[in-house]
């Protein structure tokens, strides 16, 4: 085994331990980007769907200013993003590199990309239940948690598992800019000092991360479903 | 006073420059225990005017008393709790499909003050009343048409409402399953007192379950009364194109046209409409024309149906009579509560 390792994979068999980290370091910056991101683009999602018109409280206006905020944001290409917000990491993590300032400009990516997501999924509920439940007598923060998002639930674990893949390939972004983690592993080792296998053993490692995502979304999601 | 008392209500909706006047200036009592149809094409306003009743639907004019409170200055905790007073079934369900069919009804009691055994009890009530036993954990999905409405019943009766609004319930259902819930509707309105509003586009429904009909017509009502009247003298066209549906007079009379001797029948002015109500023709009628006028009458066709355990009956008759017999056979009739009209072919 690791005579295989050291014929093949020369410089991953040097480097065990700093794959262990990075891909600790991955999940880190996935999780907290995914747990942050993801509550605030779901109450963002909701904003955007109960104040769309015809949604249970209506506001054209704010409904008008939050859609292009989000499409602002989800315009800015990631890598420009790291860049313009680095002033802004740094008054809040204290420094704008490093695992943990990368999360910041992750959850400033996660947040738009996500809300459309939940909007979509949300706006897949059929209105006639939302009425019904209006005319059950259901106040708004009923509609919204025990309507919405429970009918929605199936379609948000699905867009949750697109939200996380896409994630996933942003903190490899990251990872280039000092955010550490695989991305990093595979392209300023890998790449840069053409140890193609360590770039190869990168990419499978994430790709099993995505792959674990997947298989977990796709149980949740037909587990909450009913509808067929 | 009236239950439901709408008063001269308009909606109107704005869309992009262009203004489109769902509902003008309808008024309509309905009391207690009332099972009030509301018939119209679709389109016609009739889901627009019933969602005042409990403001799913705001008017752009008007007001609306219900039991002599006038909801429309109702505060939105008001109207939440008024909401729960009225129960709504809708044409596509509109049930839960995350919710098992337990949790579907239990859904409008959560935030009472009830306990979680009186809850238990209530829904197992409900499940029974509707006759859904065994099918407390399924789901929607697992359901047919005719159950998933039930379903939606069992839930719109959860808190026990005094007011029970039926939008074109029956109307994704098929002929067997729509006899059975309007069955249970009809049950629900004598047994409970729920007074229902019941919107379709078939008179056959109203026919079967409504003591009372109104006919809508874009966005106007152009037609209300209690049902027997409407069936047998409705007044407006559209009133009168809704009830033919429910016949085939209409198609008799095309086949006749089809048949040279009808034509030379009706040419001769001896073809006629034969209209009565109720057991006004007790004293068999064409046997009384042969012994009081000598002349012998022939029925072509003959519809007679039940309005709420009334008969009203439409034939088509033949009289070999000359003009002047015929117009004293008329006054006769006449007396009798009994209308006969010419029938013209071309």
């Amino acid at each position: 085994m690791s005579s295989f390792l050291t014929q093949y994979l020369p410089n991953v068999s040097q480097m065990v331990p700093d794959f262990i980290q990075a891909t600790l370091e991955t999940i880190y910056m996935t999780g907290i980007t995914a747990l942050i991101g993801g509550i605030l683009g779901l109450i963002v999602g909701v904003l955007l769907v109960i104040t769309e018109s015809g949604g249970i409280v209506e506001s054209k206006t704010f409904y008008n200013v939050l859609d292009k905020i989000v499409n602002l944001f989800r315009s800015i290409p990631f890598i420009i993003l790291l860049a313009v917000i680095s002033p802004f990491t740094r008054i809040i993590v204290g420094t704008s590199i490093g695992t943990t300032a990368a999360i910041v400009p992750l959850v400033v990516a996660v947040i738009p990309f996500y809300a459309r997501q939940v909007q979509n999924a949300l706006l897949d509920v059929d209105y006639g239940i939302i009425e019904a439940a209006k005319a059950m007598g259901s106040s708004n923060l009923s509609i919204i948690f025990r309507v919405y998002l429970k009918e929605g639930l199936p379609k948000i674990i699905r867009s949750s598992v697109v939200t996380l893949i896409s994630l996933i390939s942003l903190t490899a972004m990251a990872g280039t800019v000092g955010g550490g983690g695989l991305g990093n592993l595979a392209v300023i080792v890998g790449y840069q000092r053409f140890e193609n296998d360590v770039t190869i053993v990168s990419l499978i490692l994430i790709l099993l991360l995505i792959f674990i995502i997947q298989i977990i979304g796709d149980l949740l999601a037909k587990w909450t479903d009913h509808e067929n | 006073m009236a239950q439901i008392d709408l008063k001269n209500i308009s909606v109107t909706f704005k869309q992009k420059n262009k203004i489109s006047k769902a509902v003008q200036n309808v008024s309509l009592s309905i009391d207690k225990g009332d099972t009030y149809g509301i018939v119209g094409y679709s389109g016609a306003g009739k889901s627009t005017l019933v969602r005042v009743i409990n403001r799913l639907q705001e008017p752009t004019k008007g007001e609306v008393f219900i039991d002599n409170q006038d909801i429309l200055k109702f505060n939105s905790s008001k109207l939440r709790n008024l909401r729960h007073s009225i129960g709504i079934i809708f044409q596509h369900f509109n049930l839960m499909n995350s919710k098992t069919i337990k949790e579907n009804i239990l859904y409008p009691m959560l935030g009472d003050n009830k306990s979680h055994e009186e809850r238990e009890k209530r829904i197992q009530h409900l499940i029974e009343l509707v006759d859904l036993q065994g099918k407390e954990n399924s789901y929607p999905a697992q359901l047919s048409g005719g159950q998933k409405q039930r379903v939606a019943i069992a839930r719109a009766l959860a808190n026990n409402p005094e007011i029970l609004i039926s939008d074109e319930a029956t109307s994704a259902l098929d002929p067997k399953t729509t006899k059975d819930i309007l069955t249970l509707l009809k049950r629900i309105n004598q047994d409970l007192g729920v007074t229902i509003v019941l919107i379709t586009h078939e008179m056959d429904v109203v026919k079967t379950v409504c003591n009372k009909v109104a006919v809508m017509d874009s966005g106007r009502l152009v037609e209300k009364g209690d049902i027997l009247s409407i069936f047998s003298a409705p007044k407006h066209p559209m009133t009168k194109e809704f009830i033919n549906t429910t016949n085939n007079f209409k198609e008799a009379t095309e086949t006749l046209k089809q048949q040279d001797y009808f034509l030379d029948v009706a040419k001769n002015n001896q073809l006629f409409h034969l209209k009565y109500v109720g057991y006004s023709t007790e004293q068999p009628i064409i046997i009384n024309l042969y012994q009081k006028f000598g002349v012998i009458s022939n029925i072509i066709y003959g519809n007679i149906e039940f309005i709420q355990d009334i008969p009203l009956g439409n034939l088509i008759i033949e009289i070999d009579a000359n003009q002047d017999v015929i117009k004293e056979i008329k006054q006769y009739l006449l007396n009798k509560k009994i209308a006969l009209t010419d029938i013209k072919l071309e």
